[in-house]
């Protein structure tokens, strides 16, 4: 049996946070599907992926990663010397 | 070198120069007698154009290996005598550089396509080490990668986030990616330098299977404080690791022997070392100013840039009056061995190429001091002396033959006057002078096995009877090995003097090496060594017997490369308590630290770097950080097209390059995260993110 549009955003949802590093319990389900129903009443047609994905962060607090990655220090260049 | 003591710089110029005399001596005086008993053992005694030409290559090879004999004497006598007191090291007390304050101090790692996990892990045993000696402050790191598949990079990338979170080394952690592959690994180091060289005293410069202590790294850093007029300090790493029965025969060899040749070398060369290109202290601004390599201008393989850097820099910092030294009683200081014979084969057919390069600099390089040309020289003959090996064989075969084929000539060409000229034998002679040369190969192991007994070490290698049976190993499958490998260098010689590109099979660098494999690789030895073999037995009994060291390891060769291949074997060995070397016995806590970061499991999930990359939130959002921001608008359309193109068949649908673009560049990356995890369930990202 093929899959409603609203089952396979709510695959996605759990997918997404799973990868960010939640694991999806009662609340989290309960927000996900707030946040897909918020979105099919949005997209009448029934396709709602594209917008559930894009309002996901407002309704999740995602993990930020530490990006206070620095690939270098301040450069102090100098120049190599041939004779 | 507002410091210089000009004292201390005359002195060990002047025992350098006493030792390196001596040297000399002993290796063309014994070189001299030897060639003369040649000449008298020879039926016509250099009358023929064959016999000079056996005399001379002869003469060449002789003095080859009397250099390393006498080197390993001289580090014999040195350390039964209490080490060196002229090495740096004995210059000072314990005490006087524990006292000697730090200063910033970069540690490098330049990786090419290396194995990730196994060499960051690696880096951060290293940086542990620091860390527990309470002196990390002192240090920053550096990953400088060239690598080119973003399968690769993207990983090297996400395990230096890892490594910056575990160790709270943000800020201390550095990692760079060249956009431009230039002038290989000096290139990558020399770009380094460019960027950040200004911001350092000292560089210390890792291998991606380099391991040093705390220990070892501080004291190399007060060595360079104490004496400003040294520009790098060489350790002699010793090579740990071993799994196949190939690298815990070179661990072994190293770990035993390289005391006597390391303390020998270091003797003889002092302040006139070689820089080996890793496991090194290196002072920053002269060797900013002077050891920037120029591609050479010469033809063929003396063209373009230079492919071992590392002697040329050595050359280029004394040039600039500044000394280098070997200093192998720092010690902790680790490196792997390839872990078969294929890998090491394709490792030295580089090597030659490099090596031969200096030859141009050896004849052609201005201000070179002679100390310095003769280590170009050591290198060269590394490889060279294979083909001369070959060409002795051939001109023996080729004498051998004439004896037995041709009737005796009295008078050969050249020869002048009525008495005819009548060839004699000397076998007694010819004995001695073969026992001799054998000696000069193998005593050296046997003076190891009695250094280690002296000085308490032979605990560490199994007891001193496993030790004597462990050398015994040692020896057959370095007489094993010898002929497979001169053959091999002599091919590269070959090629390389000829600037072709000849393949050799078997570059991995953690698989066994198959029979088929194995098999086809040996294939030209096998059929040179068995017609070898068949035209002696033809030609004469004796000639046969005298072909077998070499027809035999060559008939064999293949079956030896496979077993040697063997981690199984390798264990084996170990497990009969053979081939040990101390740090398997009483593990440092640098190597325990290292083996368990690398035992961690190495990767996430079943998605591959670029897949984490583009759907993988947390792995995303670091990626992003790094890619660029900016772009032109024809970049940005094309761009555009790959990420459209991404999307709809799979990265499979992309080259490499196409990948790494893909993945520098924020806009796109960004938008193929976007676009992935709206992708239907059945398209690859949807079956992509289904595996999560």
């Amino acid at each position: 049996m093929e899959q409603l549009p609203c089952q396979k955003a709510l695959d996605r949802v759990i997918a997404y946070l799973r990868g960010s590093g939640i694991n999806p319990g009662v609340n989290e389900c309960c927000t996900a599907l707030e946040l897909i129903g918020h979105a099919l009443q949005q997209a009448p047609d029934g396709d709602c992926l594209s917008l559930v994905m894009e309002l996901l962060p407002q309704y999740f607090e995602l993990p930020q990663p530490k990006l206070t990655l620095e690939a270098g220090p301040e450069l102090l260049r100098g120049s190599m010397g041939y004779e | 070198m507002s410091d210089r003591a000009p004292q201390k710089l005359w002195r060990w110029r002047t025992v350098a120069r006493i030792r390196r005399s001596l040297l000399a001596l002993l290796v063309f005086g014994q070189t001299a007698v030897a060639s003369y008993y040649l000449l008298w053992i020879m039926p016509y005694h250099g009358g023929t154009p064959v016999e000079i030409g056996l005399l001379v290559l002869f003469a060449l090879l002789y003095a080859w290996i009397a250099v390393g004999f006498w080197t390993a004497v001289v580090g014999f006598v040195l350390r039964l005598t209490g080490g060196d007191k002229h090495s740096l090291l004995n210059r000072y007390s314990s005490d006087d550089l524990e006292h000697t304050p730090l200063v910033n101090t970069a540690i490098v790692l330049p990786v090419y396509h290396e194995p990730v996990h196994w060499t960051l892990s690696g880096l951060k045993a290293v940086y542990h080490e620091l860390e527990r000696n309470g002196q990390i402050e002192h240090f920053e790191f550096f990953i400088l990668s060239d690598s080119r598949n973003p399968e690769i990079w993207l990983q090297e990338q996400a395990k230096w986030h890892q490594l910056c979170d575990e160790l709270g080394a943000h800020g201390r952690l550095f990692y760079r990616r060249r956009g431009v592959n230039l002038n290989y690994k000096s290139g990558n180091v020399a770009d380094f330098l460019r960027r950040w060289g200004r911001r350092f005293k000292y560089m210390v410069v890792l291998d991606a299977d380099s391991l040093m202590s705390g220990r070892t790294l501080v004291r190399m850093v007060q060595l360079m404080e104490r004496e400003p007029q040294v520009g790098i300090l060489q350790t002699n790493p010793s090579i740990i690791n071993g799994q196949s029965l190939f690298a815990r025969l070179q661990q072994f060899g190293n770990r035993l022997y390289s005391s006597l040749f390391a303390t020998g070398l270091a003797a003889v060369q002092m302040g006139h070392a070689a820089f080996w290109g890793h496991n090194a202290i290196l002072r920053v601004e002269p060797f900013m100013q002077h050891c920037g390599l120029r591609k050479l201008r010469g033809f063929g393989v003396f063209e373009g840039p230079i492919m071992s850097h590392d002697f040329v820099e050595a050359a280029y910092i004394g040039r600039a009056g500044y000394e280098v030294w070997l200093e192998p009683g720092l010690g902790e200081s680790f490196e792997e061995s390839p872990p078969t014979l294929a890998d090491e084969l394709s490792r030295d057919h580089r090597w030659a190429k490099g090596n031969l390069q200096h030859l141009w600099i050896l004849c052609f390089g201005r201000r070179i001091c002679l100390a310095h040309r003769m280590t170009f020289l050591n290198g060269i003959m590394a490889y060279v002396a294979s083909p001369l090996w070959l060409a002795f064989l051939a001109l023996t075969t080729v004498a051998a033959a004439q004896l037995t084929l041709s009737p005796i000539e009295y008078f050969p060409a050249g020869h002048e006057g009525l008495f005819p000229l009548w060839p004699e034998w000397r076998p007694q002679w010819a004995l001695t002078l073969a026992l001799s040369t054998l000696a000069l190969l193998f005593a050296p192991k046997f003076l190891a096995i009695i250094d280690a007994i002296i000085h308490g070490l032979a605990k560490g290698f199994g007891g001193p009877w496993r030790l004597f049976l462990s050398v015994w190993v040692e020896i057959v499958f370095s007489v094993l090995l010898a002929p497979i490998r001169m053959l091999a260098h002599s091919r590269f010689v070959i090629a390389s003097m000829l600037n072709v590109s000849l393949s050799w099979a078997g570059q991995n660098r953690t698989e066994e090496t198959g029979w088929r494999d194995a098999l086809i690789t040996q294939a030209p030895g096998l059929a040179m060594g068995g017609s070898w073999a068949v035209f002696a037995w033809w030609l004469d009994v004796s000639f046969f017997i005298w072909s077998l060291p070499v027809a035999v390891p060559l008939i064999l060769a293949a079956p030896t490369s496979v077993l040697l291949s063997r981690v199984r074997v390798g264990q084996a060995i170990r497990r009969a308590g053979l081939l040990l070397i101390p740090e398997e016995l009483a593990p440092l806590p640098l190597l325990k630290n290292a083996a368990e970061n690398r035992a961690q499991p190495a990767s996430r999930g079943s998605l591959g770097h670029f897949e984490q990359a583009v759907l993988v939130p947390l792995v995303h959002q670091q990626q992003l950080a790094l890619a660029r921001p900016n772009r032109h608008s024809r970049r940005a359309a094309r761009l555009n097209g790959l990420v459209d193109q991404c999307i709809r068949a799979g990265p499979a649908a992309l080259n490499k390059k196409q990948i790494s673009e893909l993945c520098e560049d924020r806009v796109a990356l960004a938008a193929l995260h976007r676009r992935a995890w709206v992708a239907p369930t059945e398209s690859y990202w949807g079956q992509a993110i289904a595996r999560l």
